[in-house]
């Protein structure tokens, strides 16, 4: 028999029991009181854990009525632009989760509201979290409602791009005009020169409509991805063959000695367009002799693609990373008539990268006092897949979204 | 004896008094818990139509849940000895039922809360079967 006054174990064990009650309603009254909508669902995409404002929102106010149910059955999401973002789509947050957690702004609409009216869909920022430490795979899944200020951001970028798509027409217009007019040559020498001047112009406004209206699509989360799963090799082989044999011969690839198969999901025409305008502003720079070095590191989870020329470089003053700002360019290029003058290529390279989940780091090299330091510029990427040989070391990809992936090419 | 399905009127009327009238009434199976969630009593009709026996008795009332219900009756349990609020009582929910042999009855459930000043809270759900031999 237990000394008066000490606990017996049945006794503890109640007392913990009691208290983890009491931690389990006090955590349950916390979540009910978010104005934020939280949902976890489980590897089967059913859901296991609602709070009270998921409830209101796609169970009537009744958590009963939300548990157990598929995540399709509660919800579908949209795009911005009223794009069906479907299951299937690996940009959907079930299968972003699979890579990390991450957020995107997106139309929610309650499967019970489909047939009875549009007045139901919410513009929410969702945020996803995988969550792996209770032994098997759940998502927590977060809805919030846009602050004033997200909104307001929200509104403008849209504007802007409302304006862009506005300006491409007359634009396309007016080139199309000063072509033909280009064509009743010979005109007058002053003539001629203003008329080429205007068609430069022209081109230069375009360039920069194009990149205004990708950068907002890009930050209203319309851009139409075409996201694709391939071994790095084969993304990185499209994007030489596209290039005339001229830059081609500029381009130097260095791959780790050891191969490795990293299966990548990238979009063709966005990684294109990253190496085209890195490549570009090399060759705009750096001269004729110039050469462009993309140095490949494979790490357990992740891409290293480093970037460097042999061009001036930049001025020790200079920070690297403000020229990926937008409208930012050196001071020593501000003149028309190096590159197009418009100071968003750079821009547009770390939106798609971040687009695709990357990251674009700048490798500090301190020069020599007064010299100036090389443009080396790295890009990081998550790897989808290891593939060694027919082994697969990791594997994390949805049965749904593997249609995509071209394993017969690993 | 009319069955429930056919007594319209009284499917409209969903207040506790009423529910614990046409409990008697239809012989509705019936079952309580304590404040912990824990099974104190439960009538012979629940018994007959659920087929469970006197060893439910004690046990979590998660038992006659679908598993990924267990959860939030946890947590909802937790959370009104907390707030003595909850969305769950005094209206119908239609709820999958789990028998003592492991399979499912869909069931209409219906909940009171109770508070006793001797005992404090108590829950008792009177449950209606929506399928099967004993659906009313």
């Amino acid at each position: 028999m237990p000394a008066e006054g000490s606990a017996t174990p049945q006794s503890e064990t109640s007392a913990l029991v009691s208290q983890l009650r009491q931690s389990l309603g006090l955590l349950r009254v916390a979540f009910d009181a978010t104005g934020e909508a939280m949902l976890i669902v489980d590897s089967e995409r059913q859901v296991r854990w609602v709070n009270q404002t998921a409830a209101e929102l796609w169970g009537g106010g009744l958590p009963l009525r939300v548990i157990g149910k598929r995540l399709e059955a509660l919800i579908c999401l949209r795009h911005l632009d009223q794009r069906l973002l479907p299951l299937t789509d690996s940009h959907h947050p079930l299968n972003q989760s699979r890579l990390g957690e991450g957020q995107a702004s997106l139309l929610v609409q309650a499967i019970s509201s489909l047939e009875s009216s549009q007045s139901d869909v919410l513009q929410r920022m969702v945020s996803w979290r995988p969550i792996t430490e209770m032994g098997g795979v759940f998502t927590l899944l977060i809805f919030r409602d846009l602050e004033p200020l997200e909104k307001s951001l929200q509104q403008q970028r849209a504007f802007i791009n409302s304006l862009a798509h506005e300006l491409r027409t007359p634009l396309a217009i007016l080139s199309g005009s000063l072509r033909r007019l280009d064509r009743k040559s010979p005109l007058a020498a002053p003539l001629d020169r203003a008329l080429n001047n205007a068609i430069d112009e022209t081109k230069r406004m375009a360039a920069l409509v194009d990149k205004l209206l990708l950068l907002s699509e890009l930050d209203t989360d319309r851009f139409n991805w075409n996201l694709k799963r391939a071994p790095l090799d084969q993304f990185l082989d499209q994007w030489l063959n596209s290039l005339v044999a001229d830059d081609r011969s500029k381009v130097h690839m260095h791959w780790p000695s050891t191969p490795s198969n990293c299966l990548m999901e990238f979009d063709q025409l966005a990684v294109n367009r990253i190496f085209d305008s890195l490549l570009g502003n090399s060759l705009r720079f750096g001269g004729s002799d110039v050469t462009f070095t993309i140095n490949v590191v494979v790490n357990s989870s992740f891409v290293d693609l480093s970037f460097s020329d042999n061009g001036p470089g930049i001025p020790d003053d200079q920070d690297i990373s403000a020229l990926f700002e937008r409208f930012s360019r050196l001071e020593a290029h501000r003149t028309l008539g190096e590159g197009d003058g418009c100071g968003l290529g750079l821009s547009v390279v770390k939106s798609l990268v971040e687009g695709m989940r990357g990251e674009v780091l700048f490798e500090g090299e301190s020069p020599a006092a007064g010299a100036s330091k090389p443009f080396k510029v790295n890009l990081r990427f998550p790897i989808v897949k290891t593939i060694s040989g027919e082994h697969v070391v990791q594997v994390d990809v949805d049965p749904k979204v593997q249609e995509d992936v071209q394993t017969d090419q690993v | 004896m009319p069955t429930l399905r056919e007594d319209d009127d009284s499917l409209m009327d969903w207040t506790p008094g009423a529910v614990a009238s046409l409990r008697e009434r239809f012989d509705l199976p019936f079952v309580r818990a304590d404040r912990e969630g824990l099974v104190v009593e439960f009538n012979d009709r629940f018994g007959t139509i659920y087929g469970w026996d006197s060893s439910l008795l004690g046990e979590t009332l998660g038992m006659i849940l679908p598993e990924e219900f267990r959860e939030l009756h946890h947590a909802g349990f937790a959370r009104f000895q907390i707030t003595e609020s909850s969305q769950v009582v005094n209206h119908p929910l239609e709820l999958a039922t789990i028998c003592a042999d492991g399979s499912v009855i869909r069931s209409e459930h219906f909940i009171v809360a109770e508070k006793d000043s001797k005992e404090g809270w108590s829950f008792a759900a009177t449950l209606r079967p929506l399928e099967g031999p004993h659906a009313c």
